[in-house]
């Protein structure tokens, strides 16, 4: 079974959330900042999809191009079943880690 | 700046990443510049396109890191051949004159029996016609379902065929007969006359040498006699005369004008008895005139019928409708149609069936000379590996100091490609000499049964025949070359590495050997 890095894992998430008719590189850095608060550098979500695609993962296609990226389309992103199976398998691990640990305590 | 950023990241990504890339660029820089204005936009942006810059040139790096492993990998695992193999092999004809020379002449009689047997049922089984697309044209023949013998007496259906037919267009008749031809100045004399239909010389795109070809109009009752000369009764009984065309000439008792002259070695190919196919002498063409009102259904005149698939139909297209059109004409003349079955045939094959029935039996041919190579060349690996026997030693230095099996079999390979490829040459040779030697008896045994051999059968050795032979000779060399190199580099290499050797070479090669296995305990990791 694949497991997922962290910010792999926050790529995958945000393209399952946003759907393969909108999961692109822009769209998938700007859930992850709204939703984590993150800085998020894009050219960290390309090299994630490149490496993520290379690995079975995900799977992109070039979709409609669009004015204001002017006249270029946008690369979209579907995650595959194999994706879907990491995401949840890391997240599982994460999930048995924490347990019922209280980290605010911690230190 | 935006520009040059752009302009540089199109450059560095890779050729389907471009527009992504930029378009994303693009999209950001808009927002921004909405949401913080222009000068801090570029501002931004030119720091992103920087960003990316790196992450591309980090991917292009990856990519190439991974395409040099991937190509290490492979040529580690797979041994090469290099031109110092070959060299080594044209050595091996000095130092084992003898012993090469017997080999390369073992393998040349399998190469020319292979390849001159090849041409030889390649021209009798799957002749291949010299017109244009030869596998549109199609034959169309009724045979009787009681004896299986085609019925040539086919006149009307000629008729319904060329009327009817739509997946076959063009459909042509032809008749062949004896007639006299009078020049005016000498006796008649006897020729071989085809009346054929004008359609048949489009279908294979026919032209004449002089004058013209047969017409349409040539067919219609009441329209003045013509004929078309063949090229080699032009030469002999015409003195080749480049006026000949309006010239008239008297065939039987009609008075008859030549139109044209055909060129040297034109024919419809005919089959000329059952499960044989040739041409069929035809040295002057006149237009088809029989008519099937002035004969019975199921009478008349032999005639062979012939069309081109019309070219949206299929063979297969052309068969159903035949049967379609069968049906009816039982029901109609059953005393006369129920017992016949038309049967459409591609005209490039003669073997009685179609083209599936010949390609089969040469590839059967092919295979079975194929085998036939397999065992002398296993001979010629038994000759093989008594030279390599004596360069035992050898063998066990080249492996001692690190030469993989792979290696050594491979340069072994070599070395008995040098012998098929001398073998190949001398192999044709025979097969050309074989070849006119045999088509020679064959064009007297057809001359013997009053039938020409067809023109375009020749005896050189067609491009297929010599890539067959080269396919042999590779094949040759597999058997010859391969199987004794893997005997000799077997466990045998070994056991000759650890053996000891009584002279001072066997000394210096134990020593190697030795020395390599020291070599290797140390730097091999433990297990």
């Amino acid at each position: 079974m694949e497991s997922l890095a962290e910010f792999e894992l926050l790529v995958v998430l945000a393209a399952i959330r946003l759907g393969p008719d909108n999961a692109y590189t822009v769209s998938i850095a700007d859930d992850i900042r709204q939703r984590t608060g993150r800085l998020v550098r894009r050219a960290n979500v390309y090299t994630s999809l490149r490496r993520l695609e290379d690995r079975g993962l995900v799977v992109t296609w070039l979709g409609d191009p669009q004015p204001e990226r002017g006249g270029r389309p946008p690369r979209l992103v579907r995650v595959t079943p194999a994706g879907a199976a990491a995401a949840r398998a890391t997240t599982a691990a994460i999930q048995a880690m924490v347990g019922d640990l209280r980290l605010g305590r911690v230190g | 700046m935006r520009h040059a950023g752009r302009a540089l990241l199109g450059r560095l990504a890779l050729a389907d990443r471009a527009d992504e890339v930029i378009g994303d660029l693009e999209e950001v820089h808009r927002a921004r510049v909405d949401r913080h204005g222009r000068s801090l936009a570029a501002l931004l942006t030119t720091m992103e396109a920087l960003d990316m810059t790196v992450a591309l040139l980090r991917e292009r790096r990856d990519r190439r890191s991974l395409a040099r492993l991937r190509h290490s990998t492979r040529a580690a695992t797979l041994p090469t051949v290099s031109w110092l193999d070959f060299k080594l092999g044209l050595r091996m004809f000095g130092r084992y004159p003898s012993l090469t020379t017997v080999a390369v002449l073992a393998m040349a009689f399998g190469i020319a029996t292979g390849a001159g047997t090849f041409q030889l049922v390649r021209e009798l089984v799957l002749l291949p016609l010299p017109y244009a697309d030869e596998d549109r044209i199609v034959r169309i023949e009724n045979v009787s379902t009681e004896t299986t013998h085609p019925e040539p007496r086919a006149l009307h259906d000629f008729a319904a065929w060329r009327e009817q037919l739509r997946s076959v267009e063009r459909v042509s008749a032809l008749h062949l007969r004896g007639r006299t031809l009078s020049t005016g100045e000498a006796v008649a004399t006897p020729v071989a006359e085809a009346a054929v239909s004008a359609t048949a010389f489009t279908l294979v795109d026919a032209r004449p040498i002089l004058g013209r070809t047969l017409l349409p109009a040539d067919e219609e009752p009441g329209a003045p006699t013509v004929v078309v000369l063949g090229y080699e009764l032009w030469r002999n009984d015409f003195a080749a005369d480049p006026d000949v065309v309006g010239r008239v000439v008297r065939l039987g008792a009609e008075a008859t004008t030549v139109v044209g002259v055909m060129p040297e070695s034109f024919a419809f190919f005919l089959p000329q008895r059952e499960g044989f196919g040739s041409a069929a002498p035809q040295e002057l063409w006149v237009p088809f005139r029989l008519r099937p009102l002035d004969y019975a259904r199921g009478e008349g005149p032999p005639i062979a019928v012939f069309g081109r698939l019309a070219p949206d139909a299929t063979a297969d297209d052309a068969r159903a409708e035949l049967a379609r059109r069968a049906v009816s004409s039982a029901a109609q003349w059953p005393e006369t149609h129920a017992r016949l079955t038309p049967r459409l045939l591609g005209f490039d094959t003669f073997g009685g069936g179609d083209g599936l029935v010949a390609t089969g039996a040469l590839a059967l041919s092919a295979l079975f000379l194929g085998l036939l190579m397999v065992v002398v060349c296993g001979n010629v690996a038994l000759l093989l590996f008594a030279r390599a026997a004596t360069r035992e030693g050898e063998i066990a230095v080249r492996s001692a100091l690190g030469a993989s099996r792979g290696r050594i079999v491979s340069q072994l390979f070599a070395e008995a490609l040098v012998i098929a490829g001398v073998a190949v040459v001398v192999g044709l040779m025979g097969a050309s000499a074989g070849l006119r030697w045999a088509m020679g008896v064959i064009a007297s045994l057809w001359d013997a049964s009053g039938q020409a051999i067809p023109s375009w059968m020749d005896d050189s050795l067609s491009a297929p025949t010599i890539a067959y032979a080269m396919a042999l000779a590779i094949l040759g060399a597999v058997v010859a070359g391969v199987l004794p190199a893997l005997k000799l580099t077997g466990r045998r290499a070994q056991v000759n590495l650890q053996r000891p050797h009584p002279s001072a070479a066997g000394d210096r090669l134990a020593r190697i050997a030795c020395a390599r296995r020291s070599f290797g305990s140390t730097t091999r990791r433990p297990r």
